[in-house]
């Protein structure tokens, strides 16, 4: 690309899609959009975070999730959403999204 | 003459008539919605199911997978044609029964509800569509996207062709300033003066852009526009080249969107090939061509100059105006960049000349608007009013209220650059400067209904979240004055909050707003703003009597239930995961404070209100 270096870590770092972090098995993205959020995502965030010991934004130790909180994600009508890999869950709440992680290995 | 496989004027007049004799027949035809909240309810198994009965049973049912149909809380929804029968969370097992219903009596278990209980099966009937003026949104839910013909067969392209043949640039503008249509990105500026001024910046290399990062958080318009209808967006791409003189457009779409991106890909290629795009456009001398640019999740680039500077590749980072884009814009070429909704309007303006939408709305306000309906609110979904429809009818009439026995609280418009509403101003009329006098914007469309569980400074605390998080670090203001903030408003959430917090908000929120460079930073004080202009008293209770009225901000919550009220019912301790509500049949409950995890989960179980 005949670009420096300091060059392609400024775009990298500064779009959110990027990443440096290698991913887990599987990517649970959870819409945090205000939609999501009046509907209680920060309760499913919580109990999914607890449950299966990953931090938003990172991974499991065992690789098994990635958790990533998103911006909306334009399907504010099923609030609140979760993404796990291509599959899109509405109206999750912290029990069901639990339920629905534990089909993923 | 046009080239082989290409059309021209009376190729496209042609094909219309073809494709409307094809679509006018009155044999029964299932409409079923195939957006974004429609798949992710099952839509395509739904209608792949409904296919293979319509063989079965004889093949004269067609089944159309359309767009976004608007309705998007009781999706996968199907529509019944002719009748207009509308069928609401529909399974593949209720395919059978679907299609043996066409053209017969509804199956009567499938269709819409009134919160009496009362089944409603025409669309007419149901408030949710009846009150709609389905203008910009005109062909959803009635075409399939992916079929230019459809597109076609509702005078797809005609504004176009009238534009090209009958029309000069500047009458095209002129009819555009007539029109009176603003911007619908947010910022409301007259669509036809911003096309004034690129058409007369010199230069023989001119772009047209079109702006589909919709990052505003619970807005969803732009999205399914792009979804329903891509090549509306198109046609008013390709006339505000033929306006400006430009021969190349880019649409820069968010990547989070990817079944738009797939529909305009097609939606592109099919325009190409009939030459509606690319070399001499429908036999005339006039070329132009798209290319879609992917976002990669910054919200600041939906700020024009940022959208640029990502299209050229580099950090998406706003730079000062002037020059403005009409000047200098992409590549530093005289540019015209317009929203999603703003381009899909243009088609039908050009067609049926700019007074007939000047008609509809009100003095500074002209046409309809889209809004995404969402938040705490029965009828979640995409609907299309007239300029000055009160806000109430949008949330009460069409969005058929807030849900359970919870109350409206506020409603926030405009997003992260916006402001909350109370629910004792719901009449204000939906028009930019009548929204902007209740200190919120029109912004982009989200309207997002909050219940009285909502806590305001949470929802501030929320925003600024947001805020200093999207910003892109040019200006210090926005950069640390953004995050100082949502430190203080962090603290009052947490019970820490000081007297002189709210004068510290205020005096940050001025700076910022006056010493950002973009529009990111002059309105991300919004949302704060207007939360002290008409919750004041919640954020007092935060900090003085270290109270949470809403009961949302978890560190000043008691975890203690209130014994006078408990009724005993038990639910939660049903709900509780981690065992920690103690009770028995007939007992009251009590909470036991060393295994409590602070989940909230006994808060939204308890029907009475009754933990503190």
């Amino acid at each position: 690309m005949n670009q420096p270096l300091s060059t392609v870590y400024g775009v990298i770092s500064f779009y959110s899609l990027f990443s440096l972090k290698p991913k887990g098995r599987h990517n649970i993205r959870v819409c945090t959009g205000t939609a999501c959020y009046v509907r209680g995502v920060r309760e499913v965030l919580d109990r999914v975070e607890r449950r299966f010991g990953v931090k938003a934004g990172g991974t499991c130790e065992d690789g098994r999730f990635s958790l990533e909180p998103v911006r909306c994600l334009g399907a504010c009508g099923l609030a609140p959403v979760m993404v796990v890999d291509r599959d899109t869950h509405g109206g999750v709440t912290p029990d069901s999204a639990c339920e629905i992680l534990e089909g993923y290995e | 003459m046009s080239a082989p496989g290409k059309l021209d004027r009376a190729g496209l007049l042609a094909l219309r008539e073809q494709e409307k004799a094809l679509q006018g027949t009155a044999a029964p035809r299932i409409f079923c919605c195939s957006g974004t909240g429609c798949h992710a309810t099952g839509s395509i198994p739904l209608i792949a199911a409904l296919r293979e009965e319509a063989a079965r049973q004889g093949g004269c049912v067609q089944v159309i997978e359309t767009g976004c149909n608007g309705f998007c809380a009781l999706g996968p929804v199907v529509i019944m044609q002719p009748g207009g029968i509308l069928y609401c969370k529909v399974r593949p097992e209720d395919a059978t029964e679907v299609v043996a219903s066409a053209g017969g009596a509804p199956v009567e278990r499938l269709l819409y509800r009134d919160p009496a209980g009362k089944a409603l099966a025409s669309m007419d009937e149901i408030p949710f569509f009846a009150l709609q003026r389905p203008w910009t949104l005109r062909n959803k839910g009635r075409i399939d996207p992916e079929k230019i013909g459809h597109a076609v067969a509702h005078d797809g392209y005609q504004g176009l062709a009238k534009a090209l043949f009958d029309m000069a640039p500047e009458g095209i503008i002129e009819e555009m300033r007539l029109s009176g249509l603003r911007g619908r990105g947010g910022a409301g500026f007259p669509t036809g003066l911003k096309w004034k001024f690129a058409a007369a910046s010199p230069g023989d290399v001119k772009y047209v852009l079109c702006n589909a990062d919709e990052g505003d958080p619970g807005a969803f318009m732009d999205r399914s526009i792009l979804e329903s209808d891509p090549h509306a967006v198109l046609e008013g791409m390709i006339i505000a080249a033929v306006a400006i003189g430009a021969h190349q457009g880019y649409i820069y779409c968010r990547s989070e969107y990817p079944l738009a991106i797939q529909r305009l890909t097609l939606a592109i290629g099919q325009a190409r090939e009939l030459g509606l795009l690319g070399e001499s456009i429908l036999g005339s001398d006039f070329s132009f061509d798209l290319e879609i640019y992917q976002g990669a999740g910054a919200f600041v680039c939906g700020e024009e100059t940022a959208l640029m500077r990502s299209i050229e590749g580099r950090r998406g980072m706003p730079r000062p105006r002037p020059p403005f884009p009409a000047q200098q814009g992409l590549w530093g070429r005289p540019t015209v960049l317009n929203n999603v909704e703003t381009l899909a309007n243009i088609g039908r303006i050009i067609r049926l000349g700019g007074a007939h939408y000047a008609g509809i709305g009100t003095e500074g306000s002209k046409g309809t608007k889209v809004f995404a309906l969402s938040g705490d609110v029965n009828n979640i979904g995409l609907v299309e009013v007239d300029m000055g429809t009160p806000l109430s009818t949008l949330v009460n009439d069409i969005g058929g209220g807030v849900p359970g026995k919870r109350t409206c609280k506020a409603v926030q418009l405009g997003g992260p650059s916006g402001g909350s509403i109370p629910a004792h101003l719901l009449d204000t009329p939906v028009d930019y400067e009548a929204i902007a006098q209740v200190g919120a914007i029109m912004g982009s469309g989200g309207v997002i209904v909050m219940n009285d569980r909502t806590c305001m400074v949470d929802m501030a605390r929320f925003f600024m979240d947001f805020i200093q998080d999207e910003s892109c670090g040019k200006c210090t203001p926005c950069r640390e004055g953004t995050r100082r903030q949502l430190e203080i408003l962090t603290r009052i959430c947490e019970g820490k909050g000081e007297p002189g917090d709210l004068r510290t908000l205020e005096d940050l929120a001025a700076v910022i707003t006056d010493a950002s460079l973009c529009g990111l930073g002059q309105t991300a004080s919004n949302p704060i703003l207007s939360a002290l202009r008409h919750f004041r008293d919640e954020f007092e209770a935060h900090i003085v009597e270290k109270r949470c009225p809403a009961k949302r901000c978890v560190a000043l919550l008691k975890f203690e239930v209130d014994e006078s009220r408990c009724r005993k019912c038990g639910l939660c301790h049903k709900a509780c995961p981690a065992g920690a509500v103690i009770w028995a049949r007939k007992q009251t409950a009590r909470i036991d404070r060393e295994k409590c995890v602070r989940c909230l989960a006994c808060f939204q179980a308890c029907p009475f209100d009754c933990i503190d």
